[in-house]
């Protein structure tokens, strides 16, 4: 991937924010994304790539804390940014062009 | 708390690693989210599943957390794990990442540290555990000093005791007591009769040493005089071998020499008595004495005394007032009292402080190689360093600091040395029971070692220090990383300094210089050790068998009667199988206890301090046979049981060379005040024998004939040609035929007697010679290990030499050439350090002079011939590099 381009985990924790709709945290992050690859998935991987992406100003979070929500611990809900967007549509057009033509070659 | 709650909860031990590795404000974060996930996992797969995927979640954060802390800091920090615990964390995934580098290492640093836990142990218990004694710092042992002996402390009279007891203020208390021997008579069924080490003490004995009885009252003066002596405090294993733990036994009556004793206490387990005479065997029981009737007796040194200071005195005023004393004394009775001075001696410098040139040299040695663990590991880590130029590199570029990559470098150093040194605990605490061995045979029995929390502090502060120091050099290279060579793959391969640069060469030479001066070290102590044993005793002990028999007073009361005991002990003797020579002695040579007497030579009076002294033993004539001492001049004489009118004795040459310079020993007359013998000619001069030990000088003695003067305590000396053991075990069955009351004691081989007497001199050559040989081996090692990497790195070098004709011989000498610098230099470091060493050390030495040219040249051949085999093997490696390979190496 290029400079500013997306690893695929975080692509796939970017699309399944998206899924799950305007923000959300990290319970559901990982039980969607299991849900979504059928495979198991390190939380800790997870944690690391909404920090990272953070970082890079493709998430921004909010902590919320027990006062607000009821529960017995805080959490951190992550919601995706303007600047998220773009590379998320790089992403999608270079695999659709990757794909062009041989979607046939791999049809089950 | 909900049900859910309870049945929801995740393993506990994982909770608690995930708070640790995840710190700061995330915590409560992932932990909650975490717990919510487990939750569902529940639900999903079941508590059992969950469990376990919960667990691997939690090592999954340890491991990212660790490995991407760099990136973090980079970027910040989230504050996420406290620093040093993350280079920990890394510490210990580097090591895993190199299981063969981390089980070396480890492996080399628990030996190093191990032994120096070893010594720890030896150290602690002789010098950092207070003795078992209340204020043990106020004891004082008191002698008497014999006016031509002022370097060997006399036991003490009588009457002096008293005198310091009742005069000398700075001396709160004084108690005296004796060593003795005591025969526990056999009881109806189940004791034999045994003889067992004893101590006869003044009542106020223990009170002096601030040490009650576990059981019972102990001695007070009243009842010792009421009960007219026949009281006895047992010792812990006494009570509990022979009379199982009874708590019932205060009060009770046991026999002790055929006379019933009540016994009236039992002392604590941790009770030792500080007296040199029981180092070995501690004693089994105590009775009392009063001494009433012996107030006034200046002439008989008999007893041991052993002082606790008044409150806020000092050795040196006790030491003031006592000579002050002895002066006084010497004025008013100078028959007994001229000449004679005074001896204070702190009790545990007394007790230890000959252990102590032992242990503070093993000290150094075990420091010693602990220095040449820490260059091996400093040369392993530059070699590793070299490799991990790169990852250096990219921190840097990073922009992580370099004191931070120092700081990385440092606590990864000190986790290897800290797993070294619980690898090394372990390894001594599993040998504790062989380090207590040791520790008796060698040492003293009057201290017990263990692996207890000083120890282990000791060990931690040296595992420490250790590990810092073998980073300095890699923790130095790498703050001086150039980014460009270290990123540019095999950067500085082609163009490297041959050899790894003058650290390393210093490390080496610090090696060889270190292992040379322990060799030297060992060499001296095995030479000191083999000049001792190898004195000539006198006697010859090959093949000897001895023993003591008593018979106690209350039944043998007349001379009569122990005498008989004594013929008829020497004529069953003679009966046994195997048993050439049968004599008899009244104390054996290299034991402490010795009888001595002054005496007048007939015509040549001379008054109290310059009467001649002469330590004695009675014989019977077959004892010079049975021993193999050689008869010098004259005829040993015959008399053996019988008193008679003229007495015969017989002399040592140092008896003769010191009392009759110039004249014909034999028939020149000895006076004995004491004794019923009046005149005693000498009609023998025999070779002299060794009294005090290997390391002593012959003392004058005179021999006197058994039945001029016959004593209860007799030893037998068998002389046996085949297996003295079948012997050793019919002695004790004929012994025990004779009377039940009367057991064979200290039975053994001469032999064993004259090892015990060199046990510290030969601890230290055994164990100075296996540090030696661990140095050598780890500096050998180390010698190896960085000539293989010079070489390893000098590979393309050779190959274009040898390509451009450079001969295999030109290659080795080249390699071998930069090698002999560094032997030579760190062998005359070693060597001179030997000497300063080995003169500091002389007072321990025997017959070898600290500067012992072969002990040096010995250390130059080994170490010049191992250190050079090292070098030379990696070097016909690079030989055989085939040119094109090296060249096709980069």
């Amino acid at each position: 991937m290029g400079r500013t381009g997306l690893g695929e985990f975080e692509h796939q924790v970017l699309l399944t924010i998206l899924r799950l709709g305007r923000e959300s945290y990290s319970v559901p992050i990982v039980a969607e994304l299991e849900g979504r690859t059928g495979r198991g998935v390190a939380t800790s991987a997870v944690y690391i790539a909404l920090r990272r992406m953070e970082k890079k100003g493709l998430l921004r979070s909010r902590l919320e804390t027990p006062e607000e929500s009821g529960e017995p611990y805080p959490r951190r809900y992550f919601a995706l940014t303007e600047a998220a967007l773009e590379p998320l549509r790089e992403a999608r057009r270079s695999y659709i062009s990757l794909w062009e033509g041989i979607e046939p070659l791999l049809d089950e | 708390m909900s049900e859910r709650d309870v049945e929801g909860r995740p393993p506990r031990v994982a909770s608690a690693v995930l708070r640790w590795v995840v710190s700061g404000d995330e915590a409560d974060v992932v932990e909650g989210e975490l717990a919510e996930l487990f939750r569902r996992r529940v639900g999903l797969h079941g508590r059992r599943e969950a469990r376990w995927w919960y667990r691997r979640q939690v090592a999954g954060f340890a491991l990212r957390v660790a490995t991407t802390r760099e990136r973090r800091e980079e970027e910040g920090g989230m504050g996420w794990v406290s620093d040093v615990g993350g280079d920990v964390r890394w510490a210990v995934r580097m090591m895993r990442k190199r299981p063969t580098f981390t089980a070396v290492a480890i492996l080399t640093l628990a030996l190093g540290l191990g032994a120096n836990t070893a010594i720890f142990t030896l150290v602690s218990a002789h010098f950092l555990v207070p003795l078992p004694f209340d204020r043990p710092e106020e004891l004082a042992l008191v002698w008497e000093v014999a006016p031509d002996r002022p370097d060997r402390p006399m036991t003490v009279s009588p009457a002096n005791y008293f005198v310091w007891r009742e005069e000398i203020a700075s001396l709160g208390d004084v108690a005296a007591y004796n060593v003795d021997m005591a025969t526990l008579s056999g009881e109806s069924g189940d004791a034999a009769a045994e003889r067992v080490t004893a101590s006869v003490v003044t009542p106020h004995f223990f009170d002096v040493l601030g040490v009650r009885p576990r059981l019972g009252a102990g001695f007070s003066e009243e009842a010792t005089r009421q009960a007219s002596e026949r009281l006895v405090v047992l010792s812990h294993s006494l009570w509990v071998r022979r009379y199982g733990g009874d708590p019932a036994i205060v009060g009770r009556d046991i026999r002790i020499d055929s006379e019933p004793h009540t016994v009236v206490g039992v002392m604590p387990a941790s009770f030792r008595q500080p007296e040199r005479a029981l180092t070995w065997q501690g004693a089994e029981l105590w009775r009392p004495m009063l001494l009433d009737d012996q107030r006034d007796d200046r002439g008989s040194h008999y007893l041991r005394t052993v002082a606790r200071l008044a409150p806020g005195t000092t050795l040196d005023q006790a030491r003031e007032e006592t000579s002050a004393m002895a002066g006084r004394l010497a004025q008013a009775y100078p028959d007994t009292q001229a000449g004679w001075g005074v001896q204070v001696r702190a009790v545990d410098e007394y007790l230890l402080g000959e252990a102590r040139p032992t242990l503070l040299l093993l000290l150094a040695a075990g420091v010693a190689v602990l220095l040449i663990v820490c260059a091996n590991l400093a040369n392993l880590l530059l070699a590793r360093g070299e490799e991990r130029r790169r990852e250096f590199a990219v921190r840097a570029a990073l922009g992580s600091g370099r004191g931070r990559m120092v700081r990385q470098i440092v606590v990864e150093s000190v986790v290897l040395a800290l797993g070294g040194a619980i690898f090394g605990a372990l390894l001594v605490a599993a040998g504790r029971e062989a380090i207590q061995a040791v520790q008796i045979r060698y040492f003293s029995g009057l201290v017990d070692v263990a692996v207890d929390a000083r120890v282990l502090g000791l060990t931690t502060v040296l595992a420490v220090a250790a590990g810092v120091l073998f980073s300095l050099p890699v923790a130095r290279s790498a703050s001086r990383a150039e980014l460009r060579p270290g990123l540019v793959e095999g950067g500085e391969r082609a163009g490297g300094r041959p050899g790894g640069g003058p650290t390393r060469n210093l490390l080496v030479v610090g090696q060889v210089g270190l292992a040379t001066s322990l060799v030297v070290i060992a060499a001296l102590l095995t030479r000191s050790f083999n000049e001792l044993v190898n004195v000539p005793p006198g006697f010859d002990p090959q093949g000897v068998v001895t023993f003591g028999v008593t018979p106690p007073s209350a039944r043998y009361e007349e001379r009569g009667s122990y005498v008989a005991y004594h013929q008829e002990i020497e004529r069953l003797m003679r009966e046994i199988p195997g048993v050439e020579e049968v004599g008899m002695v009244s104390d054996l040579p290299f034991t402490t206890e010795n009888m001595w007497t002054t005496f007048q030579i007939e015509g040549r009076p001379a008054s109290p301090p310059d009467e001649p002294r002469s330590d004695f033993h009675r014989v019977t004539p077959e004892y010079f046979a049975a021993m193999d001492i050689p008869v010098v001049r004259g005829a040993i004489p015959e008399q053996r049981w019988e008193s008679q009118e003229d007495v015969e004795v017989a002399v040592n040459r140092r008896f003769a060379d010191l009392y009759l310079p110039g004249r014909d020993p034999l028939g020149a007359g000895i006076v004995l005040e004491w004794s019923s013998v009046r005149t005693a000619r000498i009609a023998a001069v025999v070779e002299n024998v060794l009294d005090d030990g290997f390391a002593g000088d012959p003392e004058p003695i005179l021999y006197l004939p058994y039945g001029a003067s016959p004593g209860r305590r007799m030893y037998v000396v068998l002389r046996t040609a085949g297996d003295p053991g079948a012997v050793l075990t019919q002695v004790r069955t004929v012994v025990a035929a004779v009377d039940p009351d009367v057991p064979a004691s200290d039975l053994r081989l001469l032999q064993g007697l004259l090892a015990e007497t060199v046990a510290r001199p030969r601890a230290a050559s055994l164990i100075g010679s296996a540090f030696a040989l661990l140095a050598l081996l780890v500096a050998v090692a180390g010698i190896y290990g960085v000539l293989s990497y010079a070489v390893e790195r000098r590979t393309r070098e050779m190959g274009i030499r040898s390509a451009l004709g450079a001969s295999g011989r030109q290659l080795v000498s080249m390699v071998m050439g930069q090698t002999t610098r560094l032997l030579v230099v760190g062998l005359a470091l070693g060597l001179a350090a030997a000497v300063v060493a080995g003169n500091a050390l002389s007072g321990i030495l025997f017959g070898v002079r600290g500067w012992d040219p072969s002990s040096l040249a010995l250390a130059t051949l080994l170490l010049g011939s191992v250190g050079t085999l090292a070098a030379w093997l990696p070097a016909r490696r690079a030989v055989r590099i085939d040119p094109k390979e090296a060249l096709r190496m980069e």
